[in-house]
Parts: C-alpha cells; sequence; structure tokens
C-alpha cells in the first residue's frame, strides 16, 4: 500500500511539481529536489540537489537563482538578471546562465522560491557565499552584453574557472 | 483479539495527489525532501485519509470493508503491514 520513490520517478508534470512546490513553500517549508536539465550549466547540473527556500520577492535580488514558473506548464530555475516594480508589485526577467535569451520578464507571483545550496555530491554552495555572488555577477555581467555571449563568455568565463574560489563550483 | 493502539498521522508528513498517485513528502527540520517521498496505492490513500482522525487497527478494517469488497484474512495482514510500514517511516504515531 506503501512506496518509497522520489518525484523524478513519478509521471509528474512540470505544473505538478511546481504546483506541490509552491503549496510547501506557501507553508513556509523549503523544498529540496533533483534539478534536471542544463540550462544552468555549469554551476547547477544536470541531478544536483537543490534547496529551495520561501522568500518574500521585494527581498529578491539581481543574480538570486529563483524557482519560479514562466509558463503554465513550464517551472524553471533560472537567474534573476533584472528587476523591476510599479505599483501592481516586483517584476524579475530570468534567464538560465547557459541560455543565450532570457524567458522575459515574470510577476512576482509566478515565483515560487530562491535557491539557498547547491549540492553535488559532498560539494555544497550556500548561494550566499562571496563564491556563489561572484558567480552570479559573472553571469548577469555575461547576459547583458550586447552582442550575447559569444568572445566574453568564453574569455572572462575561461579566467574564473580557473580561480581556485570558484573553479570546484564549475569544473 | 485486535490492539487497542490508536494510529494517528505525524504532521510532518504532506500528503498531496499527483496525477494519478497519492504521494507523502516527509518534512525534516523544515525541509520537504522531494528525493525521498512516499507513494501510496488506493486503499494506502484510503486509509491516509481516513486517519485524519486517530483510529484503530479494528476501526480502520471496519472502514475499509465498508468500502472495499476484500478478504478479511488479506485485508488483516495487508493493513498489519500497512501500519508497520508507516510506523518505521514515521508517517504514523502509535498513540
Amino acid at each position: 500500500m506503501m512506496q518509497e520513490s522520489n518525484l523524478t520517478n513519478l509521471p509528474c508534470t512540470a505544473a505538478e511539481f511546481g504546483d506541490l512546490s509552491a503549496d510547501l513553500l506557501k507553508m513556509g517549508k523549503q523544498v529540496r529536489f533533483r534539478a534536471r536539465g542544463y540550462s544552468m550549466t555549469p554551476l547547477v547540473r544536470d541531478m544536483d540537489v537543490l534547496l529551495v527556500q520561501p522568500v518574500r520577492t521585494s527581498l529578491i535580488r539581481i543574480g538570486d537563482i529563483i524557482l519560479c514558473s514562466i509558463q503554465p506548464d513550464r517551472v524553471v530555475v533560472h537567474r534573476v538578471i533584472r528587476r523591476r516594480s510599479d505599483l501592481h508589485g516586483f517584476y524579475f526577467m530570468v534567464q538560465g546562465d547557459r541560455a543565450a535569451q532570457p524567458d522575459g520578464w515574470i510577476q512576482q507571483s509566478q515565483v515560487l522560491g530562491r535557491v539557498a545550496e547547491v549540492e553535488r555530491g559532498e560539494l555544497h554552495l550556500d548561494m550566499h557565499s562571496p563564491a556563489a555572488r561572484g558567480i552570479a555577477l559573472f553571469a548577469v555581467l555575461s547576459s547583458r552584453r550586447p552582442t550575447g555571449r559569444g568572445w566574453f563568455t568564453r574569455i572572462a568565463g575561461g579566467w574564473i574557472k580557473r580561480l581556485p574560489v570558484f573553479s570546484k563550483y564549475l569544473n | 483479539m485486535l490492539s487497542e493502539t490508536r494510529y494517528e498521522r505525524n504532521p510532518d508528513f504532506i500528503y498531496r495527489k499527483i496525477v494519478d498517485e497519492s504521494v507523502l513528502v516527509p518534512i525534516h527540520h523544515d525541509v520537504a525532501d522531494m528525493d525521498c517521498i512516499y507513494t501510496l496505492n488506493g486503499m494506502g490513500a484510503f486509509l491516509w485519509e481516513r486517519l485524519a482522525q486517530p483510529a484503530t487497527q479494528a476501526e480502520l478494517e471496519a472502514a475499509v470493508l465498508v468500502e472495499y469488497d476484500a478478504d478479511l484474512e488479506v485485508l488483516v495482514t495487508d493493513l498489519e503491514k500497512f501500519l508497520v510500514e508507516m510506523t518505521t517511516i514515521g508517517a504514523l504515531r502509535k498513540g
């Protein structure tokens, strides 16, 4: 009548995963799950474990990685590269670190939570750490290059990956 | 003779229906671990819903017999297994 499982084994759609995560985050719980896909490599890789925390949208900063619903049936973990607000609330432009184009602007109601930690085996990266903020700064600057992510990303990214403080997370 | 032990849900297990699956998500230190969740079949889900109020094994058996056309001997065996497993993982507590 009962069986141990994990969410990746269930025929769970992105919308259902989003609903379940949103429910738990609204209850004030943190959510730990395995990331799927490659849009945030090299920082977040397929099958890395992410810890997502509930967050007030007013506290989300440029460079943060958030769990958000960018379409009714598409939930992603992408980085905030721009932010604005008006009388109706906050808006965030999100983009995968590896993606050529942003996903577009999302409203605060589409934000489910903020990534607090990335786990890969024994490696744990606290997203508030200087290393994570440094990587975030580079990712945001890279996304704003008018010519896209070509030569700038290759040269600067290669240099950053060699720095000891970043190399263990990016190589 | 059936035990008078009452079973109650552990509130640190969150129950949700996903597609055709009923899942229990354990919460440890305020963290919902989606990598270690439990799926319940139809009767398991029925029992979990019935356990919204604490119940004894006899009360659960009676509730199942009203809802399902079950063989009593098989039901007793399955129910005992269910209660042991659910207690072992911490989803149910003995009151």
